[in-house]
């Protein structure tokens, strides 16, 4: 026997070529290489990440400052618009461009924090409902129907009205209400892992339900923990924004997407860029995850 | 006359993401009417590529070459898309391994049966109906008629397949090609569906191709046979010359690393062939076994080779000269005599390590959806004492409970009545931790029992961190030297599981249990997911380490080969029961449960023209759900009589070491 064990062990250095695939790493970056969405997306995530994380340093001017004698200048593009506010300024005279970049600020702020903390409240309800299966799976699949069955806009707005608003109120409210697709998720891949012999084997070896949950399951969740991330960011800036609008979102002066199409819509009629510029931004947000959702 | 089918130097391209791989290259063969040709190779080795060559069924972006590819008058490389889709209805037909997945689900039998006829040969319902009916009673299903109106849920397996071969042969097809038609299957069906096979053939004088990894099926129903490796045929002749006078050393290291009932003596060793299975990705220079070869020299790597001829019927692809490799005993021969006992001195006397007494498990099982639940058996009443340096099989068909049995002895389910004791303990009340010191296991499916996320060192050394042996560096070191006793080289330390072929994974999977230094190894099904010669390495290994380090085995497995190859003792399960136990030897020359002999006389091994045995045993595996009354083997037992029907049958001792459950013991004797 020790000969065919040292032969394999020989033989395995020249074989390695034969065998060594990428690594799982390796294979995500050489197909991340080649794709043209992927990068799109990725660039937008990044240019946006960036410009609200240096705002004070990119933007023109500061957005609260009023300027009553420049009140309502076109942008750039229009016959009367000036390179000194590229995208005009608002009816109180404020830079529009620093407003929407500061408006970056909280659409990324309120929607990173409340994905977070709906991922965080969704997976843990799907890893233990999918591994412990039995009664409290079906407990968590109650209180799932519940959520899906209320429509989360109006009790969004209904709690902020009473909670009364601030930014963390918006991150806290949208991500208590933004949990349901990472637990349908969570819960469905748990219920699949569980039932692979390497979870068996990770008892076997002596490992409790804990250590089985974060070593063994977890990390193989990643890649579609992150699908649904992008997507439900998505959801939650167009909600913060539609809040903001609603008037219980972000409070003026703070500049905030929703709410500049909010200020803006009483001069649409006669400064149609008003609301046409936010929206764009808000829009191109939205499609962001179409572009990412192949990794 | 000239052959049905000629293929003539047939490669294959395909795309992958990579770029290209060529996945058969310079691969020739005919089959005449009447005629069984057998394809034989390890997984990745070009066979199936081949047929799906011949059928057109190769994905789009793959390049066929050949200088002839032909069936009967038309030549499939010209052939258009719609002239094949006809000719794969009327003259081919192909029957694939899984019979679960390959009849649609949503259709009935019957027309699904029909359609293809109606579809190609224009005929009325009535008269593919008839048909149908022919065929489904050739095939040996019973109540024809009213099978055609059921769905194949409502079909088992072995049902379901003979279904299948008679939808395929509802156009009379003047080809058959059948991809490892029997893997799926169990082995007491197994023997009934190549017979099956095999009188249709000889009866309608059609031409049948068999693929399959199996050495034993192939060289039983074959009149020629094909030996694959790496995308080209490396051995081809009349069925008993190859098997009988291997020429080629893979051929002879392939036939040697079979476990074969009988030949090997305890304490033997298969012969195994060194080293993986290669990719196909391999850019291949000269022959593309050198590197495993023992004879391997210098002019092995320069140049292919061309298929030679040893004798009329018979050639190969090697470049030594045949008188050499005719007689040179290979050094890859198996050790065939052993010293006779089993290595380690069994103390029957002693304590035992692992036992389950009077174990049971029920499950709850709904049917429909308001039907209510119902108990299903999966363990019954199984007593059953595992002794230090023992390696206690449990072997039965599926759903017999043998792996329920494994989970509970493992402390991974709960008996639902009697006790489970690890060394005079109930199982039950001990901590993961403190069972996991002794009991360790090997899984059936080494491409999911390794967590795809972590590194071979992370998964090899998890035991070690969970249990917290040493520091970091002492556990380092400890993986690498478990990891050279189970032959991984060092450099795989950080390498993910889908970077390694499935021998090597196994490998992990026993490094990692042996880690710890337990005392019993539950291996269930450790090498039914490998390839043959790998099959040996792992089995050869596993004996080398339970001499080492003093290791006890329950091995949960259904192929007696492997079984009588590596148990000291043998448990044989029916339907969550024990029918009979012995130690090995007293089994393999005196088994009398009428289960057990079907079981042994199920075994296919490598014997040219032997045939396949008839194990009649009439009826389907009997539903675990709603078991026959009395002995529940009785529907299936040529023996039962009225007692069988009515009254269970207990094990009773017949030696000291040999146990049966059987109502007919004294009539046998007689």
């Amino acid at each position: 026997m020790n000969t065919t064990a040292n032969a394999v062990a020989q033989m395995a250095p020249k074989m390695a070529d034969d065998i060594i695939d990428l690594t799982p790493k390796e294979r995500m970056i050489k197909r991340a290489k080649g794709h043209l969405g992927f990068q799109f997306g990725a660039f937008i995530v990044i240019l946006f990440a960036l410009l609200s994380i240096f705002a004070p340093l990119v933007a023109p001017h500061d957005p609260y400052i009023q300027d009553l004698s420049n009140r309502l200048v076109p942008p750039v593009w229009n016959a009367e618009g000036s390179w000194a506010h590229i995208l005009g300024t608002d009816q109180l005279g404020r830079d529009y461009l620093s407003r929407l970049i500061y408006g970056a600020r909280i659409s990324m702020g309120v929607g990173f924090g409340a994905a977070t903390l709906g991922c965080i409240i969704g997976v843990s309800i799907g890893l233990i409902a999918g591994y412990m299966g039995g009664r409290i799976d079906q407990g968590a699949s109650f209180l799932l129907t519940c959520q899906l069955a209320l429509p989360s806009l109006l009790l969004a707005m209904a709690l902020v009205f009473f909670v009364g608003s601030s930014v963390a109120t918006l991150v806290v409210v949208l991500g208590v209400l933004h949990w349901q697709y990472y637990m349908v998720v969570t819960r469905t891949l748990t219920r699949q892992i569980r039932s692979l012999e390497y979870v068996s084997a990770a008892r076997s070896i002596g490992s409790n339900d804990r250590q089985v949950l974060f070593y063994e399951i977890l990390p193989n969740l990643f890649n579609q923990i992150i699908v649904v991330f992008s997507l439900e960011m998505a959801v939650v800036i167009i909600h913060e924004a539609s809040l903001s609008f609603l008037g219980v979102g972000v409070q003026p002066p703070t500049a905030s997407w929703g709410l500049m199409i909010a200020e803006g819509k009483t001069m649409m009629y006669f400064q149609p860029f008003l609301v046409t510029v936010p929206g764009v931004a808000l829009a191109g947000f939205g499609c962001k995850p179409a572009w990412r959702r192949y990794p | 006359m000239s052959a049905l089918l000629e293929v003539q130097d047939l490669s294959v391209t395909l795309k992958i993401a990579e770029g290209e791989m060529t996945a058969v290259r310079d691969v020739s063969f005919t089959v005449n009417r009447g005629e069984t040709l057998g394809i034989v190779g390890e997984s990745g080795s070009g066979k199936s590529v081949s047929s799906m060559a011949i059928m057109g069924l190769l994905p789009k972006g793959t390049r066929t070459e050949a200088t002839t590819l032909r069936l009967g008058d038309t030549d499939l490389l010209t052939a258009t898309e719609e002239q094949m889709a006809d000719l794969r209805g009327n003259k081919i037909a192909m029957i694939f391994q899984e019979p679960m997945t390959s009849l649609n689900p949503v259709y009935t039998i019957g027309r699904q049966m029909t359609e293809l006829m109606q579809l190609h040969k224009g005929v009325s319902g009535g008269a593919a109906r008839k048909r149908a009916v022919e065929l489904l009673e050739k095939v040996g299903i019973t109540a024809a008629e009213s099978r055609l109106s059921q769905y194949p849920h409502q079909l088992s397996g072995g049902l379901r397949q003979r279904v299948m071969i008679a939808m395929m042969l509802m156009n009379d097809p003047e080809l058959i090609i059948a991809d490892e038609p029997t893997t799926a299957l169990d082995v007491t069906i197994q023997a009934q569906i190549l017979n099956l096979l095999k009188d249709l053939q000889t009866e309608l004088n059609i031409g049948l191709i068999i693929i399959s990894h199996d050495m034993g099926v192939v060289a039983r129903v074959s009149d020629k046979i094909a030996v694959m490796y790496a995308g080209q045929v490396i051995e081809t002749g009349a069925v008993a010359d190859v098997l009988r006078a291997p020429v080629h050393p893979y051929t002879q290291g392939l036939l040697e690393s079979i476990p074969v009932p009988g030949q090997i003596e305890p304490g033997g060793e298969l012969g195994s062939i060194p080293g993986l299975v290669p990719s196909l990705k391999t850019n291949f220079k000269g022959c593309r076994f050198a590197n495993r070869c023992t004879r391997a020299h210098e002019a092995c790597q320069q140049g292919s080779v061309a298929l030679q001829s040893a004798s009329d019927s018979q050639a190969y692809r090697c470049v030594l000269p045949l008188a050499e490799l005719r007689d040179g005993t290979s050094s890859l021969a198996a050790r065939k005599t052993g010293d006779g006992s089993y290595g380690v001195g069994i103390d029957m006397a002693s304590k035992p390590l692992l036992s389950a007494n009077a174990a049971e498990c029920t499950f709850r099982v709904k049917q429909g959806m308001f039907s209510g639940a119902k108990p299903l058996r999966a363990v019954d009443n199984i007593s059953l004492d595992l002794r230090k340096g023992e390696v206690v099989a449990v072997v039965g068909e599926s759903g017999c409970g043998k792996s329920t049995l494994a989970r509970m002895l493992l402390g991974l389910q709960d008996p639902t009545a009697g006790q489970i004791s690890l060394d005079g303990k109930d199982i039950a009340t001990l901590s993961n931790m403190e069972k996991s010191r002794k009991l360790q296991s090997i899984f059936q499916d080494p491409y999911s029992s390794l967590n795809p996320r972590r590194t071979i060192g992370e998964i090899i050394r998890r035991p070690l961190k969970l249990h917290g042996v040493g520091s970091l560096a002492e556990q380092q070191a400890k993986v690498e030297a478990i990891m050279e006793r189970v032959g991984l080289p060092r450099n795989f330390y950080h390498n993910y599981p889908n970077q390694l072929s499935g021998g090597q994974r196994q490998r992990v999977a026993i490094a990692r249990a042996l880690i710890l230094n337990p005392e019993i190894v539950v291996c269930d099904e450790p090498t039914s997911a490998l390839d043959v010669s790998v099959q040996a390495q792992i089995l050869n290994l596993l004996l080398k380490l339970r001499a080492e380090m003093g290791l006890t085995y329950l091995l949960i497995t259904h192929d007696m080969a492997v079984v009588e190859h590596i148990a000291t003792r043998v448990v044989v399960m029916y339907l969550g029961r024990v029918v009979e136990v012995a130690d090995t030897r007293t089994l393999f020359s005196d088994p009398r449960h009428p289960y057990t002999r079907a079981l042994l006389k199920s075994v296919l091994t490598p014997e040219p023209g032997a045939g396949v045995p008839n194990v009649d045993l009439g009826t389907a595996y009997p539903n675990p759900i709603n078991p026959p009354t009395g002995c529940t083997f009785h529907p299936r037992c040529e023996l039962a009589s009225d007692i069988c029907k009515a009254k269970s049958p207990v094990l009773e001792a017949l030696s000291e070491t040999h146990q049966s459950a059987c109502h007919m013991l004294e009539k046998e004797l007689a």
